[in-house]
């Protein structure tokens, strides 16, 4: 990259990766939604990332995202305090939601490259990212560059993430690595660390990469614990657990992690959140995601006795 | 974010409550466990009345099951 432009200021704090709630017809339950982010907010969450990989996203349309993001800043969630996920394949629907979140003064977007069912070449690649920032160019939002697992969606090389950095940096405050692979942090941070800021989704990384920020699917469960991790430069801090020995956030996060592997994330996570807020709709996913079955449950009940669950810390 | 003026369901001697923030924050904190907060008192009422349905639910799927192990 040619540009020596100084690093920006990105987001700082945990954003839960938040979970979408649904009515029994499949429709967004605005209200529990609401209240799931005004409770994450008071438990000390910076803000909340809507749509994304937790958040069900690719099942919602663009007028199910416009309405719940109108109701929610509506009914006094500020609008600073939400990021939106753009995980979309259609260029234009993207630079839709960029000019929502625009609209709306959301904190940021986060973008994702496009999921496709054959491989794409660089030039498509960047000629994707060069469409979104073309037809948004009147923007302020901040962008950040969002890396999926690649099971769903298209990688981006190296060579493409540098090219949109080099065309596209006034626009892009950071790289937000979503993918699960703790190597791929360090390979970002060689390349890309002096132009943007790299953010990464694993909990257990945050103090190896010394990040300030953290986008989180565990902080809908345990959003205290992932907040004394990324605010815990010194490992003496630790979480105390009534009748349980006391356990640093590492080693939490760590053994929830453990809780977590052995089921599908998005139904484990709103089935623990159902167990949380005593309320079983929760459990309800949008098709073609579904529950989890009654053995995962009882398998899931087991390992979450041994863990200790205590929604008041964490 | 200001919470004030905002209601709360929380877990005490195990019975769900409805309760205002300025209540909330008079508790001792090892007494609850906070489940949700809420914008208005009506939407935490709404919450509320749905975990009780629940509950008498679950308790009457309960009773049904006794009485055919009977």
């Amino acid at each position: 990259m040619n540009n020596p432009a100084p690093v920006k200021a990105g987001f700082q704090g945990v954003w839960p990766d938040v979970l979408t709630p649904v009515k029994s017809d499949h429709s967004v339950d605005l209200r529990r939604l609401e209240s799931h982010i005004r409770t994450l907010l008071y438990k000390g969450a910076t803000g909340v990332v809507l749509f994304g990989e937790s958040g069900e996203g690719p099942s919602f349309s663009h007028e199910e995202k416009t309405q719940a993001l109108a109701h929610l800043v509506k009914e006094g969630i500020p609008s600073n305090a939400i990021m939106l996920a753009c995980v979309d394949s259609c260029a234009p629907a993207v630079a839709k939601l960029i000019h929502l979140a625009d609209y709306l003064k959301l904190q940021a977007v986060l973008i994702s490259s496009p999921f496709y069912y054959q491989d794409l070449s660089a030039d498509g690649l960047v000629n994707y990212f060069d469409f979104l920032f073309e037809h948004t160019q009147k923007s302020t939002t901040h962008c950040y560059l969002h890396l999926l697992p690649n099971k769903v969606h298209h990688d981006l090389p190296e060579a493409v993430l540098n090219t949109v950095l080099d065309k596209h940096l006034s626009r892009i405050y950071g790289i937000v690595n979503q993918t699960g692979s703790s190597s791929l942090n360090q390979d970002l941070l060689k390349s890309f660390a002096e132009h943007v800021l790299i953010y990464s989704c694993l909990e257990t990384d945050v103090k190896t990469l010394k990040s300030t920020g953290i986008i989180s699917a565990m902080a809908n469960i345990i959003p205290q614990v992932v907040r004394h991790q990324l605010g815990s430069s010194d490992v003496t801090q630790a979480v105390q657990i009534p009748g349980l020995k006391v356990k640093s956030s590492d080693e939490r996060l760590v053994e929830f992690q453990g809780v977590l592997a052995q089921h599908p994330s998005i139904a484990t996570y709103k089935y623990l959140l159902s167990q949380i807020y005593k309320n079983h709709d929760w459990q309800l996913a949008r098709p073609p995601l579904s529950g989890l079955d009654s053995t995962s449950v009882a398998a899931l009940d087991k390992s979450l006795a041994a863990f200790g669950l205590n929604p008041n810390v964490e | 974010m200001d919470f004030s003026n905002t209601w709360f369901i929380i877990d005490q001697h195990k019975q769900h409550e409805v309760i205002s923030y300025e209540d909330l924050i008079k508790l001792d904190p090892h007494t609850y466990t906070l489940l949700q907060n809420f914008k208005t008192h009506q939407d935490a009422l709404t919450e509320m009345s749905q975990l009780v349905q629940q509950s008498i639910s679950a308790a009457n799927k309960k009773i049904d099951h006794l009485k055919k192990s009977n």
